[in-house]
This record gives structure tokens, C-alpha cells and sequence, in this order.
């Protein structure tokens, strides 16, 4: 019989956070292959088998998106409101046409992933791996290289509506095409953007990304294709975070869970990316993924999407050396991030004759933006300081004020 | 990302020498961080016209304590002198990120 009890298992928080290393250092939930781990040849035909490692507590407790009975955690609008734009990462079934070896993936029904866009999917960056899982990925013809992760990625497509109606009977699924791998593993981080084909946003929907991480305790949902199966639903509150990971103790998943959003309950938004199994009826053990604190830091398309960009200033005193006529001086400053967008205005500025008082014919302190490179802001002062002869040396500084759109 | 603007004008007493004088603007909001640049000056000599030695237009940050933004604005204007009175003002264009 099922679990019904969505609690965190915080009795057994002390002990888990003191083996915490060994809980959290399990490997990314790729699918299984047929006839491992306790997994069916014929996963689909037989999904109730399943019981293996990244079920919480030994026993299944997910359930078909359109037959959930609401007892999870979350309620059966929070998931009819939710599901729909998910999707199911499969690899293309023309492989052997492409690649004198086409690895063993031909087909393959491999993540799970989430419409952020009309047209951006977000899931995780070890669907596109090289490697891992113990499965062949084609090589580029003539060698014994893997393909790249690009090329992994437009060789797959995303299923949509790949789930069991109300009755049970399953729905036609609709593929869309991968055009390009947008972002891979930044910062190191276990997650990936695609941009499919069209807009599949305006038809499934779009799920909002959070733009700060939740709290632990806070009701998560998981909507997911385990093993590759039509999409079901899990959910549970958060055990833990530990660095850029997020844990959950009572969410079953299974290897094809990986890149699923980890939808916050009320709120509906995407608070991390499924990546890990590790769940098993030992104390402590937990699925985690990556909070989406740490890879809102690191990935400029979802910093653009949750206006998680900030705005940040610096100052820079460039000294102008004794002499005389027009002066232009360039300077840099650097920020602690990416820069989208700058503009530089005058600070303050000091103009002195060397050499006693005279009158003036000019004055003059200005600053403009050179250019923009990376962290760095390059900038020029320019200034001008004479009597009607230009004759007679000045010094002073300028002050510049730089005011930059960063990451 | 919310960016809002005050500009706050400091007068410049009547006096001589290298002035420091400070000010402060208030948002609606708490301020996330703040910096402040010249939004204009005038600095004028109290009596009749002289040569110059120095002209000098400052502003710099001092704290930003909840909705408010504390500056400081310094300018000198003299001849080799410097006993020269003068007065006038600097406006302040204070950008704050607010929340």
C-alpha cells in the first residue's frame, strides 16, 4: 500500500545532516536501461514492477497526471494547472541514417524537461553528457569520438501530451524538434536550455521560474516521465539544501526523471531542476537537484527571464598629468559580474593651473563608454582646461561614475 | 530591477577655500545600493570677476541608511590667492536601486 503521508522525514534530520556527503553523492537519474536495476524489458507494459533506488521508502508513490486523487500534496488543479508544460526528452529514431555508429540510444525515451518560454525548455545537463549511464551515444563517423553536446541535443526531440488520460488511455503525444542547445552546464551546474522549434509555449503553456530559492519544509511537486514512462505526478516538502543542491526525501523519481522542474506548491514556479537519485529506505537518503538560486547566478537566459538582472555602480578617479591642450585618458573598472549595459556620467572633477591663476577660455570634463567586455566597463575622460593661448599647463582629476545593468 | 532618481541641490554659502558640505535624498523604498554624479554646478565669485587657479566640482557617496541616501558634495573655486569669496550651488543626480 502507497504511503500517504507527505511529511519530511525531519526525525531523522540530525543523522542525515551529519552522513550528508554520502547522501548526497549519488549519480544523475539518465534513464535505465531495459533489464537493469530491476527494470522491465518492457518498462511501459509493466510500469508497477518498478521499484528501485530514487523511490522514497521502497514503495511508488506516483501517479498519472490526469488519474492523480489529489492526496500528494498538492492539490489536482495545482497539477492540471502544471503539467502541461512538461515534456519528455527522447532521442530521434533516424540515427542509423545519420551515424555509421549510432551508439545504443536510437529511440531512446531519455529526461524530462519544462516549457520556461514559447519556445526555451529547461532540464538537466546531463541529458546531453557525452557519457554515463552506460550508454552509447553515436560517434562522429570515421572516429571514436562521441558527438558533441550540441549535436546530442538536436538529435532529440520533446514530446509533449506523452501521458494516460482520465480513462487511462493513452494520449497522442506531439513532438517538437530541438533547435539548439542554449546553455550547458554553467558554472559547472548540472542543467541545460534548449530552444525547440516554433513557439510550443503558446500551446502547452509556460511554467514560471522563481527568482529566489524556497524554504526548507516548502510543498514541492514533481512532474515528471520516470523510466521513461507517460507523465506522472509526486510531491513532498524540501529536507535540505546543501551548496547549490536541493533535497527531498519523499519524492520518488527514476532514472528519466532527470530534468524535471521542481514546481513550488502554492506558487507554481520552478525553484530548482531534478538531476539526482539516492532515495532508499535508509535513514537520511534523498533525490536532490540544483536550487535555482545557483543557477539563476550562473545563466544569463534565465536572469533575462526572471528580471534577475541588477543594476550596479562604480567609480574611477583618473588623474590628469601636468601639461597642456585637450586631454583624453582611458580607464576600466570591473564588476562582479557579467555587464548587459552601461553608461558612465561625471562624478566630480578638479581642474588646477600649475602654475598661478590665469583666465579661461575653456573648460571642459566629460566621460563616454568605450566598450563593454565581459565584467569590464573601458572608459575615456576628456578634458580641457586654457586661456585664449592653450599655453599654460593644468592638472586635476576626473571622476567618472559608471552605472551598469549587471548579471 | 527597480532604478529611481533624485537630483538634490546644495547650496554653496559665501565663503573662501575648498567647501564639503553635506546632503541627503530619500526614496520611497528601501535602497539596495546607491552612487551619485553631478547633475550641475555654479560656482560664482562674490565680488566682480577674477582670474582662476583652480575650478573643482565633487560629489561622493557617504551611506545609505533604509530609504535614504547620504552624500557629499565638495568644490573649491579661487585665484592663486584663494581669498577670493564665491558661493553658488551643486546639483546632485542621485541612482539608487530600490526594492
Amino acid at each position: 500500500m502507497a504511503k500517504k503521508t507527505k511529511t519530511s522525514k525531519v526525525h531523522e534530520k540530525t543523522e542525515a545532516h551529519a552522513h550528508e556527503h554520502e547522501h548526497w553523492n549519488f549519480l544523475p537519474e539518465l534513464p535505465l536501461r531495459p533489464g537493469e536495476h530491476g527494470l522491465p524489458e518492457d518498462v511501459e507494459s509493466d510500469p508497477g514492477a518498478i521499484v528501485i533506488e530514487s523511490i522514497c521508502g521502497g514503495i511508488d508513490d506516483s501517479q498519472p497526471v490526469e488519474q492523480y486523487d489529489g492526496t500528494l500534496g498538492v492539490t489536482q488543479a495545482f497539477v492540471s494547472a502544471h503539467q502541461r508544460p512538461v515534456g519528455q526528452l527522447q532521442w530521434n529514431d533516424n540515427l542509423a541514417d545519420i551515424y555509421d555508429n549510432p551508439g545504443n540510444v536510437n529511440n531512446v525515451r531519455w529526461c524530462t524537461g519544462t516549457l520556461i518560454s514559447r519556445n526555451l525548455f529547461l532540464t538537466a545537463g546531463h541529458c546531453f553528457d557525452r557519457t554515463g549511464g552506460g550508454w552509447q551515444r553515436p560517434l562522429i563517423d570515421g572516429t571514436n569520438t562521441v558527438i558533441s553536446s550540441a549535436e546530442i541535443a538536436t538529435n532529440m526531440h520533446v514530446n509533449f501530451d506523452f501521458q494516460v488520460d482520465p480513462g487511462g488511455n493513452l494520449r497522442p503525444e506531439q513532438q517538437v524538434a530541438i533547435q539548439s542547445l542554449v546553455e550547458y552546464r554553467l558554472g559547472n551546474l548540472d542543467f541545460a536550455i534548449v530552444r525547440l522549434a516554433g513557439s510550443p509555449g503558446n500551446t502547452f503553456g509556460i511554467t514560471e521560474v522563481a527568482d529566489e530559492d524556497a524554504d526548507e519544509g516548502d510543498m514541492l511537486c514533481i512532474i515528471q516521465h520516470p523510466a521513461g514512462l507517460p507523465k506522472r505526478i509526486e510531491a513532498g516538502p524540501i529536507f535540505h539544501f546543501h551548496d547549490s543542491r536541493i533535497g527531498y526525501d519523499s519524492i520518488d523519481t527514476l532514472g528519466g526523471s532527470s530534468g524535471s522542474g521542481l514546481l513550488h506548491s502554492p506558487s507554481g514556479r520552478i525553484v530548482g531542476v531534478h538531476t539526482n537519485g539516492g532515495c532508499s529506505t535508509t535513514a537520511g537518503s534523498h533525490n536532490h537537484g540544483v536550487r535555482i538560486g545557483a543557477i539563476l547566478a550562473q545563466s544569463p537566459t534565465l536572469a533575462e527571464i526572471t528580471g534577475k538582472r541588477r543594476c550596479d555602480f562604480r567609480t574611477i578617479s583618473l588623474g590628469v598629468p601636468a601639461g597642456t591642450g585637450r586631454r583624453s585618458i582611458q580607464g576600466a573598472v570591473s564588476f562582479g559580474s557579467r555587464v548587459f549595459q552601461a553608461g558612465v556620467a561625471l562624478n566630480g572633477f578638479k581642474l588646477d593651473y600649475v602654475n598661478s591663476d590665469h583666465h579661461i577660455n575653456v573648460i571642459e570634463a566629460d566621460t563616454d563608454v568605450v566598450s563593454i567586455n565581459g565584467n569590464s566597463v573601458n572608459i575615456r575622460v576628456e578634458c580641457n582646461y586654457a586661456d585664449k593661448n592653450f599655453d599654460d599647463p593644468y592638472t586635476g582629476y576626473v571622476t567618472a561614475l559608471v552605472i551598469a545593468e549587471v548579471e | 530591477m527597480a532604478i529611481e532618481f533624485r537630483t538634490s541641490s546644495v547650496a554653496i554659502p559665501s565663503g573662501t577655500g575648498r567647501r564639503s558640505i553635506n546632503g541627503s535624498t530619500t526614496f520611497g523604498s528601501p535602497v539596495k545600493r546607491a552612487n551619485v554624479a553631478l547633475n550641475g554646478f555654479k560656482l560664482d565669485y562674490a565680488s566682480s570677476d577674477h582670474h582662476i587657479n583652480v575650478v573643482e566640482a565633487d560629489t561622493d557617496i557617504v551611506s545609505v541608511s533604509g530609504n535614504t541616501v547620504n552624500f557629499r558634495v565638495e568644490c573649491s573655486y579661487a585665484d592663486k590667492n584663494f581669498d577670493d569669496a564665491y558661493s553658488g550651488y551643486i546639483t546632485a543626480l542621485v541612482v539608487a536601486e530600490v526594492e
